[in-house]
């Protein structure tokens, strides 16, 4: 699998849902910012990158990823990579 | 040599049939053209062999086995060229191709061919239509993809370019198999081995321009 290209479509996608939880994080709270990052902000994540880059998932059909796979697979890398920081916001706040 | 062979493939929006039971097949060392009025279902025939749309049936067979749609893209079978740009735009032309080609083999391999030094500095954004589309289909024929689909490959792109794309195309017969859909027909027709045009949800065999009129596609002649 060619993870250069799958990071760049992780950085491009997460731009739009970061944004969005970073701003829910500093209205809701930091716990709040966090769950969406993981649920909601996912939906604006896939509604940014079809609005601003929908032409990209040409090169990722290309090298082999189907939409799905993508989806999938950046949800479960934002789950490991959120999951440590939800258990500590939970035992610190 | 691989052959795809497409069969009883249908589809409609609503209740406006574009695709009607739709076959034919591909040999990699063959180049297919083909023709049809906008809004005639091409785009939709190509994305449904590529399996990026849902479609209402279609039967896939490689070498003769049955292949799913959704294994068209996890297996590397067919590689897309869209009418717009896959690529991303924000990157310059020489950290798109490690993008693409982690490995430093198949990186030299574009940066050698022929005319890229002349825009590797360049940003994506920055390139010229026959640039983009050259560098797309050099990029398209170093992946692995036994077919190729290309969805006007030459329009837009100024005449320098539809040369290089046409002499890329033809050299890539050796190893590939290739669909190609365009309205610049006579660059088309120059490089297919086979031509079919689609009307009336149903594919029809071409040869040449007077067939082309005959189906209405280009507006007949008066003697």
């Amino acid at each position: 699998m060619n993870q250069r290209a799958f990071w760049k479509y992780y950085r491009d996608f997460n731009f739009f849902n970061l944004i969005f939880s970073v701003i829910s994080g500093i209205y809701f709270g930091a716990v709040s910012g966090t769950l969406i990052f993981l649920s909601f902000g996912m939906l604006i994540g896939y509604l940014g990158y079809e609005t601003f880059r929908k032409n990209e998932y040409y090169l990722y059909y290309n090298l082999g990823f189907s939409k799905r796979f993508l989806l999938k697979k950046v949800w479960i890398c934002n789950l490991i990579f959120v999951t440590p920081l939800l258990i500590i916001l939970f035992l610190f706040l | 040599m691989k052959q795809l062979e497409v069969s009883k493939l249908s589809h409609s929006f609503g209740k406006r049939q574009v695709l009607n039971d739709i076959s034919f097949s591909c040999k990699t060392g063959e180049i297919i053209g083909l023709f049809g009025r906008n809004g005639s279902g091409k785009s939709t025939l190509l994305k449904a062999v590529m399996g990026i749309i849902r479609i209402d049936a279609v039967s896939l067979m490689l070498d003769g086995l049955k292949v799913k749609t959704s294994e068209v893209i996890p297996k590397k079978m067919t590689g897309y060229l869209p009418q717009d740009s896959f690529l991303p735009k924000e990157l310059k032309v020489r950290d798109v191709i490690p993008l693409i080609f982690p490995e430093g083999e198949g990186q030299d391999r574009i940066f050698y061919s022929p005319g890229v030094a002349a825009f590797e500095n360049k940003k994506v954004s920055k390139l010229s239509a026959g640039q983009l589309k050259y560098l797309e289909l050099l990029l398209l024929a170093h992946m692995p993809h036994p077919f190729l689909l290309l969805d006007e490959p030459f329009s837009m792109v100024e005449p320098q370019y539809i040369e290089k794309i046409k002499e890329l195309l033809l050299s890539l017969r050796a190893t590939k198999g290739i669909l190609v859909t365009d309205h610049y027909y006579r660059d088309v027709l120059e490089i297919a081995d086979d031509n079919f045009i689609l009307k009336k949800e149903k594919l029809h065999k071409v040869e040449n321009e007077e067939d082309l009129a005959t189906h209405e596609y280009l507006k007949v002649r008066n003697q």
